[in-house]
């Protein structure tokens, strides 16, 4: 009977046999927390996970995708290494990174020419040890770029976010964590499209807001005045709904 | 015995010294990659080297021209070129400075380095020769080698043949016995002369009385045995690196594929490395000049945001830009120079990190710069401006100090452009929740700006970042993402 536990063990230990708590007891140094509970709670490994490949799908910027990874942002740029953006569909504009707490000396954006180049970039980035997280917006298909994209994760153990749109939500994607993103009046609807070792969990709001919009009770001294008074303008006067 | 020889005074421990001869350099410098080829004589008649492919295929030195063609018709035939030999030992002499500060230039072919000093550096003679082996591995060259306690004592056992990777005065001098007279590199009339009387090796010369030997070949022979063994000093003169770098090849016959360029520029950047070593500088940008048949230059900076030593790191940068190029003409040619260096910094990585080793950080955005170019890869800073598009910048280069007060409440988008919304897109479809926060500045320069910003709520449940301007148009300005 000792043989077969011992065996038994070797087995789980080998990471042959897949128990459904197993996410909760993975290892929590390799995860950073999201800085939102919530989000947390759908994330295995309660957390960002080090060395793995994040999709994250949503309609159009604005959707919350920033909010959701500068808290990790901020974390990561307290590193040696870069935090790397990789063609974004804006600015990243400074002064709200810097109030997120992010250290821009350890921030690059990168513009490229072509798809290829894109591609090659993230994975050269991400591949390189260098790179504490990298960013990139990425067209549907790739399929088999994102296969790459992975392995050249887990090889520079970097943190990949590929923001792509939830048109892409059918398409197949090797990246072991994919999030569906919905603009909310409170925040944003995280669902769960697939997570490595756990099941998909019902979505969840998590409430990244602008802070002059949201958070009212928490950040009093920070709020700005909420008064419209806009003068001239009928719009502004108009009451809310 | 007599006392401790002299040959290096700087340094207290038994002298070591390595001879590295390079049997073939005269063909192999001008080759572009290996293969079937032979060097000609003076007059171009017969064979005097052979590659090591061509002596596989059965060629040998002395053969004449038209043996060689009809043995193997694809071989490849170089005329003598001692400039370019020349040129290339001291290439060789730069490379061997990434092993020691004390390295003697021996025309046509060969290079000592002093390498006593440098033992405890590379933890051990075995050590340092493996390092070096691998080095000259990708030069491509094919080398004898020998270590002795004497210059004249590595020369002669590395000319000879022998592969000798030894330490201590003893052992060398047990190994010189057995070195037959033929190979002192003697006047062939001495050798004649010492054959007659039935000398075969060295140590049999060496068991003569000094008196006779003085006295039936003259001084100079016992001056030359006394250097050998070390009873007398043998002073050399060490090649000193140019005070710039340059480096310059020119083609046995036109490249038109970039890619083929890479062998000779391998060769360069470990004559660089091994400059930049002794020199304890730091390589920030090359430039690659390719030279045309009609003398043009086509030039090609390549540059290191943080500058590097290594070889690998440039070949790597070299390879990317070489990749980009279509070649127009033939090349004929390949400079290299450094544009910049810089003084070498120590590096620190974080000790209790357990990450495998990356690579460094700064190798990363040089090797992204060259591929995408020089501006595309950029760091964000902020900027002491009320106006939001001026409030962050692409930095170049110096950090600048900002004093300003952290603006709150911006979005993460900042949009290129704002874009303006027609007002019937206003509410309802879209819910001003704050605001307005008046931004008014720039009177002084062209880009005046009177704002009145607001966070607004789209119907999708977005929250985006507009304002009115002063004739009261709407324009969308970022996205809080």
């Amino acid at each position: 009977m000792a043989t077969k536990s011992g065996s038994l063990h070797s087995l789980l230990h080998k990471g042959a046999v897949w128990r459904g708590r197993q996410t909760a007891d993975q290892p929590r140094h390799q995860s950073l927390s999201s800085g939102y509970p919530q989000l947390d709670a759908l994330l295995p490994g309660q957390g960002w996970q080090a060395s793995q490949l994040v999709e994250l799908l949503y309609q159009e910027e604005g959707s919350g995708e920033l909010g959701l990874v500068l808290p990790l942002l901020a974390e990561l740029s307290q590193q040696e290494r870069w935090v790397l953006w990789v063609d974004p569909p804006h600015i990243p504009y400074a002064p709200a990174l810097l109030d997120a707490g992010v250290n821009l000396d350890r921030v690059q954006v990168v513009r490229s020419n072509s798809r290829r180049d894109r591609l090659w970039c993230l994975e050269q980035s991400m591949k390189s040890g260098c790179c504490s997280a990298v960013l990139g917006w990425l067209p549907a298909g790739q399929e088999k770029a994102i296969r790459r994209l992975q392995v050249a994760a887990a090889e520079g153990e970097c943190r990949g976010f590929l923001f792509r749109h939830s048109r892409c939500r059918e398409q197949h994607s090797a990246a072991p964590c994919r999030l569906l993103l919905e603009p909310h009046p409170e925040g944003v609807t995280v669902s769960t499209l697939k997570r490595r070792g756990g099941w998909p969990l019902p979505p969840r709001l998590v409430p990244v807001m602008p802070s002059a919009v949201g958070k009212p009770q928490s950040d009093k001294n920070r709020r700005p005045q909420l008064t419209l008074v806009g003068g001239s303008d009928e719009h502004a006067k108009q009451p809310r709904h | 015995m007599p006392s401790n020889p002299v040959t290096n005074p700087a340094t207290e421990r038994d002298p070591l010294w390595l001879y590295l001869h390079f049997p073939l350099l005269a063909l192999e410098a001008q080759q572009l990659e290996a293969g079937i080829a032979g060097l000609l004589d003076d007059r171009g008649q017969k064979l005097v080297l052979c590659s090591y492919e061509a002596g596989q295929a059965g060629l040998e030195p002395g053969m004449a021209i038209a043996t060689a063609f009809s043995i193997c018709p694809e071989i490849e035939l170089f005329h003598p070129n001692p400039e370019r030999v020349q040129q290339q030992l001291e290439s060789l002499a730069l490379w061997a400075g990434s092993f020691s500060a004390q390295v003697v230039l021996c025309p046509p072919e060969g290079l000592l380095l002093e390498i006593a000093s440098m033992l405890h550096y590379f933890d051990g003679l075995k050590s340092l020769w493996q390092q070096m082996q691998t080095r000259l591995r990708t030069l491509g060259f094919h080398i004898r080698y020998a270590t002795g306690h004497t210059p004249l004592a590595a020369r002669l056992l590395a000319r000879g043949g022998r592969s000798l990777c030894i330490e201590g005065r003893e052992a060398h001098l047990q190994v010189l016995q057995l070195l037959p007279i033929n190979q002192l590199e003697l006047p062939s009339k001495q050798q004649d002369q010492l054959r007659g009387m039935g000398l075969l090796r060295l140590e049999q010369l060496q068991a003569l009385p000094r008196e006779a030997i003085s006295s039936r070949f003259g001084p100079k022979l016992l001056d030359y045995l006394d250097r050998i063994s070390g009873q007398r000093p043998d002073p050399q003169t060490f090649f000193e690196p140019p005070p710039l770098f340059q480096q310059f090849h020119e083609f046995s016959r036109e490249v038109e594929n970039s890619m083929a360029l890479l062998f000779p520029l391998r060769r360069m950047l470990e004559s660089l490395a091994g400059y930049l070593r002794r020199t304890e500088l730091l390589a920030q940008q090359l430039e690659l000049a390719l030279v045309e048949r009609d003398g043009a230059h086509e030039l090609y900076s390549i540059g290191h945001a943080a500058g590097a030593a290594d070889a690998e790191t440039w070949l790597e940068l070299c390879k990317l830009r070489l990749e980009q190029i279509q070649l127009q003409k033939p090349v004929l040619a390949l400079q290299l120079e450094v544009e910049r260096f810089k003084g070498q910094q120590q590096q620190s990585y974080d000790l209790f990190e357990s990450r495998k080793q990356a690579e460094d950080p700064m190798d990363l955005l040089s090797r992204l710069r060259v591929r995408l170019g020089e501006h595309a890869v950029q760091p964000v800073a902020l900027c002491a401006d009320h106006r939001p598009e001026l409030s962050w910048q692409f930095k170049t280069g110096k950090k600048e100090k900002s004093s300003s007060v952290l603006p709150r409440g911006r979005p993460g988008w900042l949009l290129q452009k704002p874009q303006q919304i027609a007002r019937q897109q206003l509410p309802p479809y879209i819910e001003l929740l704050a605001g307005p926060e008046r931004i008014s500045s720039g009177w002084w320069d062209a880009q005046q700006v009177r704002r009145d910003y607001y966070i607004g709520r789209w119907a999708d449940g977005r929250y985006g970042w507009l304002f009115r301007d002063a004739s009261g148009d709407w324009f969308l300005h970022g996205w809080f993402g």
